[in-house]
């Protein structure tokens, strides 16, 4: 991990955003194409792994969003959701944002409203 | 105790304000419901579903009921915090250096 990303923690929420040197397009191919997803995400296509995390691509909207099942069977009753946003920026880059955590994540509206720490940080 | 029941509980935007104000120590009922913008009897249905999560301890003194965060009630997701709060900046690493490999 670089000093650039940063990573939030929400006590069922972990984010990780970042700026990208590379095309929304590019990274589209990298968070869509089982080979590539392969090579980075440490974690088999659903059904296939027995051991370790599994995910299975739910959702794609076309270089701006993808949303992946997430299961690990360490944790089975875990936050089922990994999503990924991309926002286009100039030069080429893209602001990558990774978000694991509940299905219908309601965590920016307390974000929004709270100056406190983390409660997982504080707790 | 378990997992689920504990990320089920954390879940909800109101049960997580009620385990931040305990953040602070202890409080009675009428304390808890200050600020939070919801009735005693939903409050309450908050607090028991975190009881029964074991997120929070309550303690009777008289008439009154203190409610304080319970010490190991987050234990499971301070596990799979601690595990994802490692594992995704490593995946984005990887992923950054997938990228330059990649053909354009």
């Amino acid at each position: 991990m670089t000093p650039m990303d940063e990573v939030r923690t929400e006590p069922d929420e972990v984010v990780v955003e970042c700026e990208m040197e590379a095309s929304p397009e590019k990274l589209w191919r990298a968070l869509t194409e089982e080979a590539f997803l392969s090579d980075w995400l440490d974690a088999s296509p659903s059904d296939e792994g027995m051991e370790g995390p599994s995910y299975r691509l739910i959702e794609a909207e076309p270089y701006s969003r993808v949303c992946y099942a997430w299961h690990d069977p360490d944790h089975p009753d875990a936050p089922p959701t990994v999503t990924i946003e991309l926002e286009r920026l100039p030069a080429g880059r893209t602001w990558f944002r990774l978000t694991h955590g509940p299905v219908a994540s309601a965590n920016h509206v307390v974000a929004a409203n709270t100056n406190r720490p983390p409660l997982a940080m504080a707790a | 105790m378990n997992e689920s029941d504990v990320f089920r509980a954390l879940a909800d935007p109101t049960r997580r304000a009620v385990l931040e104000r305990l953040l602070d120590g202890e409080k009675n009922a009428t304390e808890l419901r200050e600020g939070l913008g919801i009735s005693q009897p939903a409050v309450s249905q908050h607090v028991a579903v975190l009881r029964s999560a074991g997120l929070i301890a309550e303690k009777k003194n008289g008439r009154h009921v203190h409610y304080s965060l319970a010490p190991d009630g987050l234990a499971p997701v301070f596990d799979w915090l601690t595990r994802y709060r490692a594992f995704w900046p490593a995946r984005v690493e990887r992923l950054k250096t997938l990228l330059k490999e990649m053909d354009q």
